[in-house]
Order: structure tokens, then C-alpha cells, then sequence
């Protein structure tokens, strides 16, 4: 009973969704309140496919610019690139193209890519039409998708359309171990310790 | 919450925060931060971490303390362009998310570090100097490109040195144990505030303080007196006074009259050897590893094997015989 283990991240402007498409697909969910991921975050979830069981990875990355230049190290071992766009944010649109560049970079033609436009249910905004997105896509030999992680809107899909272009085989993955929850807090500033008379060394 | 804040850095003062690390979960968890993308280390050479990792059981916490220290082994990586502080940490739980904790800071300007080719051309202290004339004077190749015809002019040697030796000359030549008595800590941030803001006109503490501070500065020279791409030459003339002077006779013009007016000063100092007991070797061996480094980017050797440790004590040999010449001698040209 072999699974076979796929990593699945995300990428994109600060505020597209990221966060927002996996916790519509792991929970069914949609928070309101806009939270900036600070880091990588991942979750797992199997998916049973018509005619296989696989286990993706889902990793969230920061989309804020001065973390830009951490983010190549984890595209490094991603089967899957979800490449994630705001219909109303035409710039968000524009540097997907780096996003995408930046997969191909690591990847090559190994990797499955996947341009996605986020928030339909805000259409009376839009800047970015759907033939726009498609016509990106294609000329990027890319996927392509939108969706509503607010509505619920073709979430699912995107991720089934993903899976279902995973190669049978694949090398399995370390296992992973488990999750933790870990909290930070900042302390305030404490002073430096100055020795009167203290030798310096 | 992922954001720590340094403000007003100053050269040699330490500051510090507390990170805390919480695991609400229910297994241990290990943390670690790891290396960037390409980079060399975790952090840059400015800041320290205790502990970069550690376990945390469940229901427990940490406290990871980030200590910002700016000193001679760093501060002349702090280009006098942008003396802004800033990385990225990225804190790894093993199995598990990445945070990213971004440290800033700003760094106060300081003549400790600055190059040589920017101190002859700084005429007021460095924290009046603004910004744009530093960035322009740190420029390589920008005291060649001066024009003294358009006014203006060059210090023979940097201010700053001049204002040490000169103290030194006048209370403490004839003291004991100079330049082998360690200064105290907040006597070298006041000598630093002091030849950084121009006041007070004495410089102040002991004289074991000022004469580190010499040792300091010159340490902290991007390129040390005796330009580290003549270092392998010098030692290699180190047994014959004539080379090394031909050697010193090739460097540039205000690496020349540095080490002329410190080998004079030493000089001076040894005149008076019975009140302050310096000999040549003492002067030479301390001198030596002052005026002569390795380019930066030789590699370390390990001083745990034999040969490692020969080496670096050949090295040691040579830097001294190639100073010693230059304190036993008389040297005008």
C-alpha cells in the first residue's frame, strides 16, 4: 500500500491568498482577518485520486518582498508550483512572472506549475481579466485556474487538477515528523550590562 | 512579534533583546537557525545568537538572546555607505515551519573602521561629516581622483592618530607597560565618543586606555598600515633591512607617512626606555601583527596541527624582524 508523497508550494505577492486557498482546502474555512505569514508553514493532506491515494504537502511561503531572496531554497524540492495572483491587484499579476522564472530556475521543466487567479467574489474590482490569465498561462506553458478561497469557489479544483497531473511514481520523502505548535514573543529590550571598572576583555 | 529593532548602534557597545520561544504543543520540539540560502553562517558577523538551538518540552520556553556587538573583527564590513544593520533569521523547527525574524538597526558612524584613503580626507569629526562627503570619500581610488588645486587638503596622517600618539607622547611615555596593559571598557567608548565628535580637546581616561584605543584603530583600518597585498612580500624581505625599505618606498602615499609617523613615535618611546622599560622586541612584536595582515580573504590555518602552528609562528618571526627594522633604524626617506 504504497502512497506516494508530493511537495506543493505556494507562491506570490504579499496578500493574494496563500494562506487563504490552503485553509479553504484543509478546513472548508475562510478568516477575515488578514495575518502576513512570516516564514514557511506546512501542512499534509491525502488525497484520493480515482485510480491512487497520494499525500500532498502543502507549503506556504511569505510573499513579503524582503523575503524574497529565502524563498528559492524552498522551491528547490517542489513536484508542484502554485503560482498565486490577486485579480484586483494588477501588479500582484505582473510578478508572477518572476515567480515563475524564479520555479523554472530551480526546477526546470521538473516541476508542475500552476497560475492561479485568487478572489473572484470581488469582480466589480478586477484588473485582471480571465483570457489575460489564460493567455499568461499559455504562453508560459503553465496551468491555469482561478478561484474564490473567500467563496469557496473552485479551491478543491485547483488542487484536484494538480494531483491529477502528478507522475505514478515518485521517489517517497523522509518522513516527516510531527508538528508542533510553537508561539513567539518579544520580550521588551533589555540593557547592556556595563562592569564599572571591568576589565574589557 | 517577528521584528527586533537596534537603535544608535555604537562601535564596541554591545545591545541585546530576548526572543522567546514557547512550545504550547505537545511533543518537544527542536529549533535551530539555519543558514540562508548560499550563506556562510546564520547570522551576520554582527550579531550572536545563544542558543542557535536547543530543545524545548512541551509546556516550556526558551529564551534565545540576539546580541548586537559591532567590533574590530566586523566593523569594517559596514561599508560608510549604508551603516544600516539588517538580516533575516530563519528559525527552523526540525520536522516542521520556518519563521522569519528580521533584526535592523542603525549604525552610529565611527572613525574606528573607516579606510585610510578616507581619513586623511576627513577634516571634521565623523559624526559631522555628512553622509554623501562620507560615502564619496570611502570610494576607492577617491583620494587619487582629489583635486587639491580646487583648495583644500590632506591630513599626512589621519586626525584621529595624530590625536592618540600625541596623547600618549604627552602622558604616558614614560609609563610602564605600554600597549601591554589592557584599557577599560567605557574609557575606550569614551575615547571613541571623543575622536568621533571632536570633544573634549584632552581625550580622556588612562593612558593603557588611549594606547588600545591606538592599537584599536589601527586594527579596525579596512587595509591595516602596510596594505595586506605587500603582506607576503614584507615577510618574505623580512631579513634584509634594504628590501623591506623598498618594499615600504612602493606603498601608497598616506599608507607611507602612517607607518613612518608611527615608526618615529615608537622610536621616541623607546628613547625614553628606562623610565618605560619598552624594548624593540616588545614594540616590534606588538607592532608587527598591527602593520602587517594577511589579505583578507586568506584562509585560516588551523593552529591545532604541527605544521599550522609553524607556520603561523614563522609568520609571527617574520612580521616582527620586518618592524624591528624599521625601530632600530633611523627611516627618513
Amino acid at each position: 500500500n504504497h502512497i506516494d508523497k508530493f511537495k506543493l508550494s505556494l507562491f506570490g505577492e504579499m496578500g493574494v491568498g496563500k494562506t487563504s486557498l490552503i485553509t479553504r482546502f484543509m478546513y472548508d474555512s475562510f478568516d477575515n482577518t488578514y495575518q502576513a505569514t512570516i516564514g514557511i508553514d506546512f501542512l499534509s493532506k491525502t488525497m484520493y485520486l480515482e485510480d491512487r491515494t497520494i499525500r500532498l504537502q502543502l507549503w506556504d511561503t511569505a510573499g513579503q518582498e524582503r523575503f524574497r531572496s529565502l524563498i528559492p531554497s524552498y522551491i528547490r524540492d517542489s513536484s508542484v508550483a502554485v503560482v498565486v495572483y490577486d485579480i484586483t491587484n494588477a501588479n500582484s499579476f505582473q510578478q508572477t512572472s518572476k515567480w515563475i522564472d524564479d520555479v523554472r530556475t530551480e526546477r526546470g521543466s521538473d516541476v508542475i506549475i500552476m497560475l492561479v487567479g485568487n478572489k473572484t467574489d470581488l469582480s466589480d474590482k478586477r484588473q485582471i481579466t480571465t483570457e489575460e490569465g489564460e493567455r499568461k498561462a499559455k504562453e508560459l506553458s503553465v496551468m491555469f485556474i482561478e478561484t474564490s478561497a473567500k467563496a469557496g469557489y473552485n479551491v478543491k479544483q485547483l488542487f484536484r487538477r494538480v494531483a491529477a497531473a502528478l507522475p505514478g511514481m515518485e521517489q517517497t520523502e523522509p518522513k516527516k515528523g510531527e508538528m508542533t505548535e510553537v508561539k513567539l514573543k518579544d520580550t521588551g529590550p533589555i540593557e547592556p550590562e556595563h562592569k564599572e571598572g571591568g576589565c574589557s576583555c | 512579534v517577528f521584528q527586533f529593532q537596534f537603535k544608535d548602534v555604537m562601535f564596541i557597545e554591545k545591545k541585546a533583546d530576548i526572543l522567546t520561544v514557547c512550545n504550547i504543543g505537545q511533543v518537544p520540539v527542536e529549533f535551530e537557525f539555519i543558514n540562508k540560502l548560499e550563506e556562510q553562517s546564520y547570522c551576520q558577523p554582527w550579531l550572536k545568537i545563544t542558543p542557535y538551538k536547543s530543545v524545548i518540552t512541551p509546556g516550556s520556553s526558551c529564551e534565545i538572546r540576539l546580541e548586537v556587538l559591532v567590533d574590530k573583527s566586523c566593523v569594517a564590513t559596514l561599508d560608510a555607505s549604508n551603516h544600516v544593520l539588517d538580516d533575516i533569521l530563519v528559525l527552523h523547527l526540525t520536522g516542521g515551519k520556518d519563521f522569519f525574524i528580521t533584526v535592523n538597526g542603525n549604525f552610529i558612524p565611527s572613525s574606528f573602521g573607516c579606510s585610510l584613503e578616507a581619513l586623511v580626507q576627513m577634516h571634521g569629526p565623523i559624526r559631522e561629516t555628512p553622509t554623501a562627503q562620507l560615502i564619496e570619500i570611502e570610494q576607492p581610488g577617491s583620494l587619487m581622483s582629489r583635486d587639491l588645486t580646487q583648495g583644500g587638503r590632506l591630513y599626512a596622517v589621519p586626525k584621529e592618530v595624530w590625536r592618540l600618539v600625541d596623547h600618549i607622547w604627552h602622558y604616558g611615555r614614560d609609563e610602564e607597560e605600554l600597549f601591554q596593559q589592557r584599557g577599560l571598557k567605557n574609557e575606550l567608548a569614551a575615547i571613541r565618543d571623543c575622536l568621533d565628535t571632536g570633544v573634549p580637546d584632552k581625550i580622556p581616561g588612562s593612558v593603557h586606555s588611549v594606547t588600545e584605543a591606538l592599537l584599536l584603530f589601527l586594527e579596525c583600518l579596512p587595509d591595516p598600515v602596510i596594505p595586506s597585498r605587500v603582506y607576503y612580500r614584507s615577510l618574505e624581505c623580512s631579513g634584509n633591512y634594504m628590501l623591506c625599505k623598498q618594499v615600504i618606498s612602493e606603498i601608497p602615499e598616506h599608507h607611507k607617512n602612517l607607518f613612518r609617523y608611527l615608526c618615529a613615535f615608537l622610536r621616541e618611546l623607546l628613547n625614553h626606555s628606562d623610565k618605560n622599560k619598552l624594548d624593540i622586541s616588545i614594540l616590534a612584536s606588538i607592532f608587527g601583527e598591527i602593520f602587517l595582515r594577511p589579505p583578507p580573504n586568506t584562509l585560516i590555518r588551523s593552529l591545532s596541527t604541527p605544521a599550522g602552528k609553524a607556520k603561523a609562528m614563522e609568520e609571527e618571526m617574520k612580521r616582527t624582524a620586518f618592524v624591528t627594522h624599521f625601530l632600530s633604524n633611523e627611516f627618513d626617506e
